[in-house]
C-alpha cells in the first residue's frame, strides 16, 4: 500500500514561513538542506514517519541555470508561481514501502522509474538522499495529484528526525483535504492509495489543508 | 580593546556555497537564520568567538519590501552587486568589549548608536539576535572599512555554537588580507582596535583573504 509522505508547503522565504508556522501552531522544523535546482527546505516532522516540507526558492540564478534538468524540470517556476500571493500547499507526495510497488504504480499510470535511485537534496552535513520519484513534480502537483516514492534507505527518511516541539505531540497526518476532479483523483490513487485518508473537496485542485492528529486535538494547517 | 568579531563571506547561495566551504578547508557551519530584510546566513565558528557569515539573499521580494529600512539601508543591493560573479568577501566587523567602548568609538570616528539595540538576525528556534551596531554594513563595507558592534547578550554571540570541523580545532583569525588605504583604515581602526593582524596589498579596497589559524596548519580562504 501506498501511504502520505509529506505535503509540501511552498513559500516565498522558508525560514519566515516555518517561523510562523511554528508560532501558530508550536509545530517545530529543521534545517533539511538544499537542491540543486536552487531550492531549500525545513523540514516539520509531524509524527509516524510523516512531515510537511517547507520549500522556497532560495537561488534564482541555480534554478535559470538548472532549468529542464532531469526530474526537476520547470519546478522553480511552479514553485514561483504558486507561491506568488504567500504561502501555498503546493503538492503531495505517497511512499511506497518497496521498490516492486512504486514500479508497479508507474506501470499502471506509467510514468518511468529510473534503474538507479536519484540524487535528491544535499542534507546540512553533505550527505545526499536517494529516492525513486514519479512523475516528476512540475508534471503532477499543478493538476493536485500526487507523486510517488521509494526511499531505499528508509532510516534516513525525513519524518524520523527528531524534534523538539512546543507544546505539542504530532500523531501523524489525520487526513488531508484535497481539490480538484474526485474521480481523477481517486483513478490516480489507485488501489494502491485506495486507504490514503484523503477528504476530496471538489473546485480547484490542490492540497487545501492538513490535519496533523495530536496527543490534544486535531491542528488544521490551511495555506 | 575592541577585537576582530567576523568576516562576512557573500554569496549567490548560502547552502551551496557552505557547502562548497567545507569541500574546500574542512570548516563546518550551522544554521545562522534569517533577517527580516530578506537574507539568511550560515555561520562558520573558527575558534577564539570569531567566525565566518556566509549570507545570501534567499527572499527577494522581502528585500525590495525592506529597502531603505533602518540598518539594513541598501544592503541587498550592495550584497547582490557583489556576489555577481560569485562568492566575495564583502565585508567585516569589530566588536567592541562593552557598550562604553562602542560609544567611545562612535564619538571618534563621528557615528551616532541609537538608544536601544537593533533586532538582528533570528535565529532558527525563533529568538531574535539583538546588536548595537554603526555605521551601517552598507555604507562601510563597500570602502573596504570594517563597521563596529556590540552584542549585549554575549552568551548568543554567534561563534560560540560549538560545530565539529574535519580533522582539526580552528584557534582563531590569524590575518586579514586587505586592499585599501592602509592609513586610512588604520585611523579608522583607531587606539581601540591598533593591534589587529592585518596584512595590506594594493589595489581595490575591500578583503582579499583570511587565514585561519589551526592546531594542523594555516587555512586561507580567498574570495
Amino acid at each position: 500500500m501506498a501511504w502520505i509522505s509529506h505535503v509540501c508547503l511552498g513559500a516565498q522565504n522558508l525560514y519566515e514561513a516555518a517561523y510562523r508556522l511554528r508560532e501558530e501552531t508550536g509545530l517545530e522544523s529543521y534545517d533539511g538542506g538544499w537542491f540543486r535546482a536552487g531550492m531549500a527546505n525545513r523540514i516539520v516532522p509531524v509524527g509516524n514517519d510523516q512531515y510537511i516540507e517547507v520549500e522556497s526558492l532560495i537561488d534564482p540564478r541555480m534554478a535559470e541555470r538548472s532549468k529542464g534538468a532531469e526530474y526537476f524540470l520547470d519546478f522553480a517556476d511552479y514553485l514561483r508561481r504558486a507561491t506568488h500571493e504567500g504561502d501555498a500547499l503546493i503538492g503531495w507526495c505517497l511512499r511506497t514501502d518497496t521498490l516492486d510497488e512504486l514500479r508497479g504504480v508507474a506501470r499502471r499510470l506509467r510514468f518511468d522509474v529510473p534503474d538507479g535511485p536519484r540524487r535528491g537534496r544535499i542534507r546540512p552535513d553533505g550527505s545526499q538522499l536517494q529516492s525513486y520519484a514519479g512523475p516528476p513534480s512540475a508534471r503532477v502537483w499543478p493538476r493536485g495529484l500526487p507523486i510517488y516514492q521509494y526511499r531505499p534507505q528508509p532510516e534516513q527518511a525525513p519524518g524520523l528526525v527528531e524534534v523538539r516541539h512546543r507544546g505539542v505531540r504530532p500523531r501523524g497526518i489525520a487526513c488531508l483535504e484535497v481539490g480538484g476532479d474526485e474521480q481523477e483523483v481517486r483513478d490516480w490513487l489507485g488501489p494502491e492509495g485506495a486507504g490514503v485518508p484523503v477528504r476530496l473537496v471538489g473546485g480547484k485542485p490542490g492540497v487545501r489543508a492538513i490535519r496533523v492528529a495530536t496527543d490534544d486535538g486535531d491542528i488544521v494547517i490551511r495555506r | 580593546m575592541a577585537r576582530l568579531s567576523h568576516v562576512c563571506l557573500g554569496v549567490q547561495n548560502l547552502y551551496e556555497a557552505a557547502h562548497r566551504l567545507r569541500e574546500e578547508t574542512g570548516l563546518n557551519n550551522y544554521d545562522g537564520g534569517w533577517f527580516s530584510a530578506g537574507m539568511a546566513n550560515r555561520i562558520v565558528p573558527v575558534g577564539n568567538d570569531q567566525y565566518i557569515e556566509v549570507e545570501s539573499l534567499i527572499d527577494q521580494r522581502m528585500a525590495e519590501r525592506s529597502k531603505g529600512a533602518p540598518y539594513f539601508q541598501d544592503f541587498v543591493d550592495y550584497l547582490h552587486a557583489s556576489t555577481e560573479h560569485g562568492d566575495a568577501l564583502i565585508g567585516w566587523c569589530i566588536r567592541a568589549q562593552d557598550l562604553d567602548e562602542l560609544k567611545q568609538i562612535g564619538r571618534r570616528v563621528g557615528f551616532d548608536l541609537p538608544e536601544e539595540p537593533y533586532n538582528g538576525r533570528v535565529r532558527p528556534d525563533g529568538k531574535v539576535l539583538k546588536a548595537y551596531g554603526a555605521p551601517p554594513s552598507a555604507e562601510m563595507w563597500p570602502q573596504g572599512m570594517p563597521n563596529f558592534l556590540y552584542y549585549p547578550e554575549p552568551d548568543t554571540a554567534p561563534a560560540l555554537t560549538p560545530v565539529e570541523h574535519r580533522g582539526f580545532a580552528p584557534q582563531g583569525i590569524a590575518w586579514l588580507e586587505l586592499g585599501g588605504d592602509e592609513q586610512k583604515i588604520r585611523d579608522w581602526l583607531g587606539p581601540e582596535a591598533s593591534d589587529l593582524p592585518l596584512r595590506f596589498v594594493d589595489g581595490a579596497p575591500g578583503i582579499r583573504a583570511v587565514g585561519i589559524a589551526t592546531d594542523n596548519g594555516e587555512i586561507v580562504v580567498r574570495r
